[in-house]
């Protein structure tokens, strides 16, 4: 009995150790990631998050040193949210509001990792109601941006994009989600914004199937919804924004490197998994673009995969350059694979002599491609997105357009945009990034 | 007649030697295994190729040698990836936040952070009497999820992180890479904390027979927490080398490392169910598993293929080494007797 009493205390107080010391610098963190940190995997997070707080109930009682972490959690996003809020003043209460929120929500989550979704929602609800009300109050309307989930520097930056339209269009924007990306959470949140009749809803699906109830929803209650990034299926949102079609992606990435190839010479695919759908489409489209005229001369001459491991898909570019030691370009369209790429041509010494291309983030890929390493290498502007995703949602709210395929908007400084037969509409080709224009991103 | 038996007396002698040189079964295999990629592809068999195979083990070389230690007291670690995780990911974002913090204290730093770490291990192992397989695998959980609690979710990036501290795995002395020299200076850390010192013995005497060990007046459950403590801290040094090496921290940073380090200890001889195992047998299992690696990648078999032939060729090393291992005992317990 007394053993059982000392282990259950020895795991508590070590429990609590580790908590202080992943505690202390947690300010650190936060401030850094609004300076800029790169892609997250936001859904996994909170997955992981989740087991792990799990384990540390199954182990003992710990609500103590968890309530530590949390309190701290909510008092660094909260900072967070206060560098963040650079829009109008009403904006930026209503973001600090809704940043508040998240870290409610992830509080919440942590605390109870089990299941108490309804308390999050609620607080979400609250915030939703102060947006909700400050709008009606301006007479502005009032449109909810949903990302997938919070806290993933992809989605924030597609926010600025969108609290810049909302200052040009003169509306209030308010950044509202889920803490992890799940489609319930999120279906709840879409729930409570209906309730509050906010003026439109442009939503980043979590499911494109599962949503389509609430987008009906929505639609009934005359509240347009458009979806961006990732849609919802037909039926239940009215428009969808697309970032980029992967026709354009593949035949970005091999123009980028039949430039950096001078238009002949081997080039070498390095992927992520060998089951990715998104690679392997683009793969397949990158060798139908290779058969055209322009791209006689290039020779594709393999394809390996890096499993998006730093580790392996550092080796299997290390392979490749010794394999074919006349390689020209390495096109690795995965944000993993390009940055151990570039890093695997840095460290061989042979930058100016391979290089290396394909989809990436600034914020990562920044140095090489200031070292010549990756001279250049394509995504979309996530910001753009954001910015079109309002726009196209102003459009439709105020009654310039029905959101009928055919119809013809302008958007702002972006130009003049079609609804397709699908009801879709495309953002554009993608970006490229270089040494010219790298330092005006930060995502 | 006397002519007659100084020959096999002598071979006798020689192949006592070879046999105890418990190794020579795996540095066969890499051998033939050498002979045949460089057929194949003749780049195998440079100093460039050889030094990037080097390069490419030394964290696994410290990695393996910390879970060995573990292996020898009939334990395992599974939480090594994870601890290497969560020290990378700490560390990086300390220096981000302190650019001018020195490289060293950067590096005692996540020492420091993997012993706390791997002593959570040994405390719930030794003292909490958990069996270290599930200890180790709810701290593999736990420790992984601390990194995204930690970072959020985010990545540290290569731009971010001030260069000293990518120096740290780059730079050189004397022609020899840093990184080389770390994993050199704690194989021959570990060689001789397992060989001379008398804590080092207790290791296998622990392994080998716990009940024994513990009539004999040595402290098992200290021992224990001291394997564990001592993997965290190998682990912590690793985690550091891997952010300065791959230049970012990553939330996924050597997520399923365990499995290569526990792969490299028993392929190098370590026997699984504690007592035995030697550091030159591990740093031969891991340059195999580098060997392996890079060979697949050179001589081009489809990578939908690789990780088949991977653990293929990992249970033919293993196999040939018992066997020849067997052979050698035969023969020269015959020779012997003669």
């Amino acid at each position: 009995m007394f053993e059982k009493g000392l282990r259950s205390f020895l795991i508590l107080v070590v429990l609590a150790v580790l908590s202080a010391c992943g505690g202390t610098p947690a300010t650190t963190t936060s401030s850094t990631a609004t300076q800029g940190a790169a892609t997250s995997s936001s859904s996994t997070m909170a997955a992981t998050t989740e087991t792990s707080a799990a384990t540390m109930v199954a182990a003992t009682d710990t609500s103590t040193t968890t309530m530590t972490a949390a309190t701290e959690t909510s008092a660094a996003t909260m900072a967070a949210a206060t560098d963040t809020s650079t829009a109008a003043t009403a904006a930026a209460t209503d973001t600090s509001a809704a940043t508040m929120t998240a870290a409610t929500d992830t509080t919440t989550a942590t605390m109870a990792a089990a299941t108490d979704t309804s308390t999050a929602t609620m607080a979400a609800t609250g915030a939703a109601a102060t947006a909700a009300g400050s709008g009606a109050a301006g007479g502005a309307k009032t449109y909810i941006l949903v990302p997938k989930a919070l806290g993933n520097p992809y989605f924030d930056t597609a926010n600025k994009g969108a609290q810049q339209a909302a200052k040009e269009l003169g509306v209030t924007v308010t950044y509202q989600g889920p803490a992890t990306a799940d489609a319930t959470q999120q279906i709840q949140l879409i729930n409570s914004l209906i309730a509050q009749n906010v003026s439109g809803l442009a939503i980043s699906a979590d499911d494109s199937d599962a949503l389509v109830p609430a987008g009906k929803q929505a639609m009934d209650a005359k509240i347009p919804v458009v979806t961006w990034d990732s849609a919802i299926a037909p039926g239940g949102r009215m428009v969808h924004i697309n970032q980029a079609v992967a026709a354009d992606i593949a035949a970005i990435q091999i123009k980028m490197a039949s430039d950096l190839a001078g238009g002949a010479g081997k080039i070498a695919i390095l992927s992520a998994t060998s089951t990715a759908p998104n690679q392997n489409e683009w793969i397949g489209l990158m060798k139908e673009e290779l058969k055209k005229p322009d791209y006689a001369k290039l020779q594709l001459v393999d394809t390996v995969y890096g499993d998006d491991q730093d580790e392996k898909s550092y080796t299997e570019a290390q392979g490749l350059m010794k394999k074919y030691p006349d390689l020209k370009v390495i096109i690795a369209p995965t944000t993993v694979g390009i940055a151990s790429s570039a890093r695997a041509v840095q460290d061989a010494k042979l930058v100016g002599k391979v290089f290396v291309t394909g989809l990436g983030t600034p914020n990562q890929m920044r140095d090489y491609v200031k070292s010549g390493a990756a001279p250049q290498f394509a995504l979309w502007n996530p910001s753009d997105l954001g910015y079109l995703a309002i726009q196209t949602l102003d459009a439709v709210a105020s009654g310039k357009i029905k959101g009928q395929p055919g119809d013809t908007f302008t958007a702002g400084k972006l130009g003049s945009y079609t609804i397709d037969k699908d009801g879709v509409v495309l953002l554009g080709k993608p970006t490229v990034f270089n040494k010219d224009n790298i330092d005006q991103f930060n995502f | 007649m006397g002519k007659m038996d100084m020959a096999p007396r002598l071979r006798a002698g020689l192949l006592q030697a070879v046999i105890k040189f418990r190794e020579a079964g795996i540095l066969v295999f890499i051998v033939a295994l050498a002979a045949v990629v460089t057929l194949r592809t003749p780049a195998f068999l440079t100093l460039d190729n050889f030094r990037d195979i080097l390069l490419n083990i030394s964290i696994l070389v410290i990695v393996a040698l910390a879970q060995s230690m573990v292996i020898i007291t009939r334990g395992v670690d599974l939480s090594v990836g994870s601890i290497i995780g969560l020290t990378a990911m700490m560390v990086s974002f300390v220096v981000v936040a302190f650019p001018a913090l020195p490289g060293p204290v950067a590096m005692v730093l996540g020492m420091l952070l993997g012993m706390v770490l791997g002593s959570f291990n040994g405390v719930l192992i030794s003292f909490g009497g958990v069996p270290p397989i599930i200890a180790t695998l709810g701290t593999l959980s736990i420790y992984r999820g601390l990194v995204f609690w930690y970072s959020r979710g985010t990545w540290v990036n290569a731009s971010q992180l001030p260069p000293g501290f990518r120096q740290l795995a780059k730079g050189s002395v004397l022609l020899l890479p840093n990184i080389i020299l770390g994993a050199i200076i704690v194989v021959a850390a570990v060689y001789y904390f397992l060989r001379y010192t008398r804590t080092g013995r207790d290791i296998y005497t622990v392994g080998s027979n716990p009940d024994a060990a513990r009539f004999a007046g040595i402290r098992v459950q200290r021992v224990i927490f001291l394997v564990y403590m001592l993997s965290g801290l190998l682990c912590g040094l690793a985690g550091v080398l891997w952010a300065s090496r791959f230049e970012a921290a990553q939330t996924n940073t050597a997520a399923g490392f365990e499995l290569q380090t526990v792969a490299a200890s028993v392929v190098g001889g370590v026997n699984i169910f504690g007592g035995s195992g030697s550091v030159l047998g591990v740093v031969l299992g891991a340059f195999l598993l580098g060997t392996i690696q890079n060979a697949l990648t050179l001589v081009g078999i489809s990578p939908f293929w690789q990780l088949a032939a991977q653990g293929l060729l990992i249970l033919l090393a293993v196999i040939v080494d018992s066997a020849i291992l067997r052979r050698l005992q035969r023969f020269a317990s015959g020779a012997q007797r003669v």
